[in-house]
């Protein structure tokens, strides 16, 4: 069991954007930057794989963040601090590609600013100069800004609708940087929704700039046992769980990736539309 | 010992005639009906009665040179316990099966006895062998029903640590053998939950859950640690358990889990599951009772298995009880080389599978929305013989047609996992992928004190087989730790 | 087809099979698995053995021989329709090579094929058919080992 030391509510806005901090000595000493846990909130519950947000190997204490989007992140979001979870395994996936490259742009859009501070961190510790770009639809949904700003050498927002620091998208500023002030850029980190890291990766592809792409499907284990992560990466098949879950964003097929992550909809939606009602009455 | 004496009057029971042909015929398992089970995820087959365990333990001849247990891959005295039925003393006839077996209600029921010890039964020669795996599940489940048995007592503490990766059938084995021996074992396991493809592949209508949970607790109670969520080389590398930890050796049995696809076109549609996913889902997170249970599968109408093994059995069957109209097994060869026990493949026939034998798929088919819509096959047809006299399957050309599906389950196979060679070096991986080892009796890797068996060093194999080489693993872990003794390539 | 001498036959299928080593011992420097990369140097070595023999071939032709019997075509087990070839990268497994590998035979087989029948000069025909016919064996070998280990992968 994993108890929850700490609750945070980000964004009260539905879906809520959550972080707990966990109780996880193990996982928060063996865990390097880009890996990622599974969840089992309870003993009916779903395999839930979310990414390492930060951590601290001291305290052996663990951050994961979440929005509240689905029945299983809806009912993980209902715990409080000192509720245990039932099951936490991790850290999975091979770590970020860590060395001194030079410049490193590390890209977040919404929650996936979140999984992209522990690479920032990273890359700033082994000596690049970090420019983190982060991008969020509204101010409210902006996440992780200060421990951003501590973790890259300069930071840059948008957001969708102006609210917030400067209008449009991550795609926008990462040109402007790259196409108008010539930045020279040596290395691009993207986590964000797949529509996302699709276009990032066309800005930075005409330049030929390395574009690291951590992806985040469907998984049920997440050992590399059922295949449900797979995705098309330089026309071969790969699993996000082991071979993943950063590729080369050059060489992810994400048309297919978008249409393997809408696989259960129907079943989330019937299952959130429960979760929603027995939430509403245990509230 | 007095039994034999009641065994031979049993035997004598038979009409008083030496080595006669029984007059009993095979007990046939009582099952429940192919439609209603077709339909629900309870146990297909309800186990003998009491009564017909003792009329089929009667139809043992006893014999003086048994072959039936040169038949078993881990060697259970056959017919020392089958007389134990015979004189109905039922605790006993476990004990001598768990002499040699830790999980006698596990292989009971999905042991391939009709290749094992069945085949070689000196009954089989002239017509039905006797039904030792059905015997042997009759006893286990005696003992779960009415209790008694003891817990097995372990010899006096080595002092020597133990390291088990994988809490599948051979890591399950090995523990028992390796605490029975004195030495302090903890298995690392990288699920929720312990037995491995006892709990994530075999479905609840051929292995109720419960019993695996049972034999797990068993262990427990005898001092063996088990530690879930540990994914051994990513939590924890096998050389930190050593230098670290201070474990003395280790036992990787962490099984072939990566499914193999058949690098087809359409293989990443929506719709295409390996096996592993579509059981897994199912079995281990209980998806069949989604949303009671969170995690969600899809109920399809029209489903193709491609495979014919087990597994391919377990993930067409479960695919009728999910609902589908149309199930199907696709499978390149014929039906003599199905890999599936004969007893499974009946068993799916009688519910309603379809078999498309000879028949090897080349395209999945998909619709704008990026979802299955049909499996593209060709016929194949047996070649000449070649060299070794194998006809070997051959496409014919221009017999292509389409199965109209909705869902493709592909259950070829499976390949060793990467990820324990992405972080130990040392340990030494064969052309295809599996752990290199001295070989499969001593169970020694290419890395001193680091010792490998089951799936992950011969591919995808059965149960039984797997708990074999925990036993061999035991046995030449409790030799290493006493000698020290290591092998050179 | 234009005329084509039997020595440019002959090199241009040397050209092949070297491409074809080239790309073995490639596959095999970059491959981080042992085992298959010594597999893979195996296979170099079995095209350097098909370029001596192409290197024999030519001196009897040189010398006015006759082009040597075939030994027939070797029917394919089908695999190489629709079994596609993958990258080789560091990971690749001993199914990928045996995809790869299978996808090189197959096209050389049907390369020399249509060669063969696009020949007016009987004995570049029949030199071609020659070579269509050792690489159907090759591409059946590859199919068989394919065979062979999606037999041994197979759950029970």
């Amino acid at each position: 069991m994993y108890e929850i030391l700490k609750k945070t509510v980000w964004s009260a806005q539905e879906p809520r954007i959550t972080e707990f901090v966990l109780d996880a000595p193990e996982i928060a000493r063996a865990h390097k930057a880009g890996q990622f846990v599974i969840i089992i909130p309870r003993e009916s519950g779903e395999r839930i794989p979310l990414t390492i947000a930060d951590k601290d190997a001291e305290k052996g204490t663990i951050n994961i963040l979440f929005q509240e989007v689905g029945a299983s992140t809806m009912l993980l979001g209902s715990f409080k601090e000192g509720d245990k979870l039932m099951h936490v395994a991790g850290p999975l996936g091979k770590p970020t590609h860590v060395e001194k490259f030079g410049t490193v742009v590390c890209i977040g859009g919404g929650v996936g600013i979140a999984p992209v501070h522990p690479i920032a961190k990273a890359m700033k510790d082994a000596g690049n100069k970090v420019i983190s770009i982060l991008g969020a639809r509204t101010k409210d949904l902006l996440i992780y800004e200060d421990l951003m700003r501590k973790a890259s050498t300069e930071v840059r927002i948008t957001t969708d609708d102006g609210s917030y620091v400067k209008k449009g998208f991550v795609t926008d500023e990462l040109k402007q940087m790259i196409e108008v002030e010539k930045i020279p850029v040596d290395l691009v980190v993207v986590i964000g929704p797949p529509i996302m890291m699709k276009f990032v990766c066309k800005v930075t592809e005409p330049h030929r700039l390395k574009t690291f792409a951590s992806l985040n499907t469907i998984m049920v284990d997440g050992t590399g046992m059922c295949g449900a992560c797979r995705v098309t990466v330089g026309g071969k098949t790969k699993f996000v769980c082991v071979d993943g879950p950063e590729f080369d964003g050059h060489e992810v097929d994400y048309d297919e990736m978008m249409a393997r992550q809408r696989q259960y909809l129907p079943e989330e939606k019937q299952a959130a539309d429960i979760c929603r009602k027995k939430l509403c009455h245990s509230a | 010992m007095s039994e034999e004496k009641k065994e031979g009057q049993a035997g004598q029971g038979e009409g008083g005639q030496k080595q006669a042909k029984p007059k009993v015929p095979r007990q046939a398992m009582p099952e429940q009906d192919p439609h209603v089970r077709a339909k629900n995820f309870d146990e297909v087959t309800l186990g003998y009665t009491e009564e017909q365990a003792l009329l089929e333990a009667s139809r043992c001849l006893q014999c003086k040179k048994p072959f039936c247990t040169t038949g078993c891959p881990v060697g259970i005295d056959i017919k020392s316990f089958i007389g134990l039925i015979q004189s109905k003393d039922y605790l006993s006839a476990l004990a001598k099966i768990k002499e040699s077996s830790l999980l006698p209600a596990v292989c009971g029921r999905v042991c391939p006895q009709e290749m094992q010890c069945e085949k070689v039964c000196i009954l089989s020669k002239k017509g039905d062998s006797v039904a030792i795996g059905r015997l042997e599940r009759f006893v286990a489940d005696f003992q779960a029903k009415h209790g008694g048995g003891r817990i097995p007592k372990a010899a006096a503490p080595s002092g020597k640590k133990i390291a088990i990766v994988g809490a599948g059938p051979s890591g399950l084995t090995a523990a028992f053998d390796l605490t029975v021996m004195g030495h302090k074992v903890t298995v690392f396991e990288a699920l929720h939950k312990a037995g491995g493809v006892l709990v994530y592949g075999i479905p609840e209508f051929r292995l109720p859950k419960a019993i695996v949970e049972r034999e797990v607790k068993v262990l427990e109670q005898m001092g063996v640690e088990i530690k879930l969520n540990y994914v051994i080389g990513k939590i924890k590398t096998i050389d930190q358990l050593m230098s670290e930890d201070g474990f003395d050796a280790v036992y990787i049995c962490n099984g072939a889990g990566l499914p193999w696809f058949m690098g087809i076109p359409g293989e990443n549609l929506n719709g295409v599951y390996s096996a592993n996913e579509f059981l897994t889902r199912s079995n281990l997170m209980k998806a069949f009772r989604f949303p009671e249970y969170d995690t969600p599968i899809k109920r399809f109408k029209n489903v193709a298995v491609v495979g014919g093994g087990n597994v391919a059995m377990d993930a067409v069957r479960t695919a009728l009880r999910l609902g589908a109209d149309n199930a199907y097994i696709v499978y390149r060869r014929s039906k003599d080389e199905l890999p599936a026990r004969k007893e499974e493949v009946e068993h799916a026939m009688h519910e309603g599978v379809q078999f498309k034998l000879l028949v090897a798929p080349v395209k999945v088919l998909g619709n704008e929305q990026g979802w299955v819509k049909g499996l593209e096959c060709i016929e194949m047809e047996l070649g000449l013989p070649d060299d070794s006299g194998r006809r070997r399957p051959v496409a014919k050309p221009g017999s292509e047609f389409t199965l109209e599906v909705d869902a493709v389950v592909v259950s070829i196979g499976t390949s060793s996992n990467p990820l324990l060679f992405q972080t130990t070096p040392g340990l030494g991986q064969t052309k295809k992928g599996y752990i290199e080892v001295e070989n499969e009796e001593t169970c020694r890797t290419t890395k001193k004190g680091v010792f490998a068996g089951g799936d992950i060093v011969t591919g995808s194999a059965t149960v039984i087989l797997a708990m074999g080489a925990g036993r061999s693993a035991a046995k030449n872990i409790d030799q290493y730790l006493k000698t020290g003794e290591w092998w050179s390539r | 087809m234009e005329e084509i001498t039997l020595r440019e036959i002959i090199d241009y299928a040397r050209i092949n099979e070297e491409n074809s080593k080239r790309f073995y011992l490639e596959a095999a420097e970059k491959s981080s698995v042992d085992n298959v990369r010594a597999y893979l140097q195996h296979l170099a070595k079995e095209e350097q053995k098909h370029i001596d023999h192409l290197n024999e071939l030519e001196k009897k032709v040189e010398k006015g021989g006759k082009i040597p019997k075939s030994q027939g075509v070797a029917k394919p087990l089908g695999y190489a329709d629709y079994v596609g070839s993958v990258r080789l990268d560091e990971t690749a497994s001993y199914q990928d090579v045996l995809r790869a590998a299978m996808a090189k035979e197959k096209e050389a087989f049907e390369s020399y094929k249509k060669y063969a029948a696009l020949s007016d000069d009987p004995k570049a025909r029949k030199l071609f058919l020659l070579l269509a016919d050792e690489e159907s064996r090759h591409l059946r070998g590859f199919e068989e080992k394919y065979d062979d280990f999606m037999r041994e992968i197979e759950h029970n």
